[in-house]
């Protein structure tokens, strides 16, 4: 029983530890962060670390508030970067009209949480899963159809879309299974056993993601032609006479 | 992100929310992979296909440059053979005698050097003109398409003919040029190979293109055949005709009319190429 307290405990350390590596890569390859929709990730990234520092320096003491906002913010900040990565602009108005929607919902939604006790809110959870599934399969369709040059392995957004799939794939079950089932006794513990393995994938992934995006940048760094040749005013064919 | 902190409760665990999510991570899973291995089949597809372009810009490239010496060999023959001889011989005429010789004589060797001279004159003419046709240059396609014919003509053994229906603003020098040759070479194919009693050329546009179309009641080949010569490594001349299609980024057609009795050739110019 003991030894089951503290296995729990060090997956729940190791969840928040992982919640700071992917801002660790951030930072390391912070002069990396070029594409905005990086840029939007690295947004997110340092929010949610902030999120969480608030959460553990206040012992949880607000975490309903915070974990309120930390939903709405997570959607916004997520569907940004998807609005920049993905091409298609129907699935792009898609996205902003999103956004609005899920805003508003959440104005309403907030008036309704209990700032004394901790009450999750499975709907808006399940929404945000949902949608974030939605859009990754979008995003995997769209790259399915015209990416034929770059390894998926090497983009970073695929990577970032792996994590995100996994994690929301993952929790979406768990939330709707959560909503009639979480005061039960122990329920919370074999809940957090599962979101904290699915959280550090995310986590670990999302940092894979940075690092391609440093070797990305890289690759587009080398220039085999060297730039002092002037290579514009060559015409191979409009002096010659015969051919 | 979730917050949830370790609780002291236990509970047998819960198989369904378990299996639940493993079935919801394991069709995550799949769905990825899908996504992984279809890219890298559609990458390699694509790289043999690149590949495939490769060769055959190889295979042009290199017919080109062939090409290149082969003319260049025959411009050198030509002026090491006939011009070479005809100096040389005009030389002899004007030698250091000439001073010490009578008067008649000195003539007669001054007319016969100036004879040499002109035809050494009109062989290097000819020599340049098979380089680029002065009917070409001055009057355009449609004259030098015209005075081709005509020599053709001439011979008796074939009737050509020539018509264009819309060629009021001429192109451009070099697309002129590269059409002349693709056509001449196209003409010599049919007068060596077909067996042609008849070649009728005719020329028409619209806004964005000029089209070519050669007839000929002789052996002819379709497009499939054409575009296998093409790949083959033998044979200059189909080739040369499809890197110059390509450099004036147009399209070759090669058909053959539902009666069977003639074949079509017809070529596809744009008249804004960049070319």
């Amino acid at each position: 029983m003991i030894k089951l307290q503290l296995i729990l405990q060090i997956l729940e350390k190791l969840n928040y530890l992982s919640e700071f590596l992917p801002l660790l890569f951030c930072l390391l390859f912070f002069k990396k962060i070029n594409s905005k929709e990086i840029k939007v990730f690295f947004v997110y990234i340092t929010f949610s670390a902030l999120l969480l520092t608030i959460n553990l320096i206040t012992k949880f003491k607000y975490a309903n508030i915070v974990v309120s906002i930390t939903v709405v913010f997570e959607f916004v900040l997520l569907s940004m970067m998807y609005f920049y990565i993905i091409k298609s602009s129907l699935v792009k108005k898609l996205i902003i009209f999103s956004i609005f929607l899920f805003a508003a919902y959440w104005i309403y939604n907030f008036s309704k949480v209990n700032l004394q006790g901790f009450k999750f809110d499975f709907l808006t959870g399940a929404v945000e899963s949902l949608f974030f599934t939605a859009v990754i399969i979008c995003y995997f369709y769209e790259v399915m159809q015209y990416n034929f040059t770059i390894p998926l392995f090497k983009l970073p957004s695929f990577w970032v879309s792996v994590a995100f799939l996994i994690f929301f794939s993952g929790s979406f079950f768990l939330i709707l299974y959560s909503k009639t089932n979480f005061n039960k006794p122990g329920f919370r513990d074999q809940f957090l056993v599962i979101i904290s393995v699915i959280t550090i994938i995310k986590n670990i992934l999302l940092c894979i993601a940075l690092f391609e995006n440093k070797n990305l940048v890289l690759n587009k760094d080398i220039n085999p032609i060297p730039s002092n040749l002037n290579l514009d005013t060559f015409q191979p064919l409009n002096n010659q006479t015969n051919f | 992100m979730i917050f949830l902190q370790v609780t002291t409760n236990t509970s047998p665990i819960n198989y369904v929310m378990l299996f639940g999510t493993l079935a919801m991570l394991s069709l995550t899973l799949g769905i990825v992979f899908f996504v992984i291995f279809h890219q890298r089949k559609v990458i390699r597809f694509n790289d043999q296909l690149k590949k495939l372009e490769d060769d055959k810009q190889q295979i042009l490239l290199n017919a080109s440059i062939k090409f290149q010496e082969e003319e260049r060999n025959r411009i050198a023959a030509d002026l090491h053979d006939d011009v070479g001889p005809l100096l040389a011989t005009a030389r002899l005429y004007l030698n250091e005698n000439l001073v010490n010789q009578e008067p008649a004589a000195q003539l007669q060797s001054i007319f016969s050097a100036k004879q040499i001279i002109d035809d050494a004159i009109q062989l290097i003419r000819n020599i340049s003109h098979s380089m680029m046709p002065p009917t070409l240059k001055n009057f355009g396609l449609e004259s030098a398409m015209s005075d081709l014919f005509q020599k053709i003509n001439g011979s008796g053994t074939l009737n050509a003919s020539v018509r264009f229906h819309d060629y009021r603003t001429r192109l451009k020098l070099e697309q002129e040029l590269l059409i002349f040759r693709i056509i001449q070479e196209l003409v010599n194919n049919i007068i060596k190979h077909s067996n042609a009693g008849f070649i009728h050329l005719t020329q028409n546009a619209n806004a964005t293109h000029s089209y070519f179309r050669l007839h000929h009641d002789g052996q002819g080949i379709v497009q499939t055949e054409f575009d296998r010569l093409n790949h083959v490594s033998t044979g200059l001349g189909l080739k040369n005709i499809a890197s110059r299609i390509k450099v004036l980024n147009g399209r070759i057609f090669f058909e053959i009319d539902p009666s069977h009795t003639y074949y079509k050739v017809t070529l596809e110019i744009p008249k804004d190429s960049t070319y």
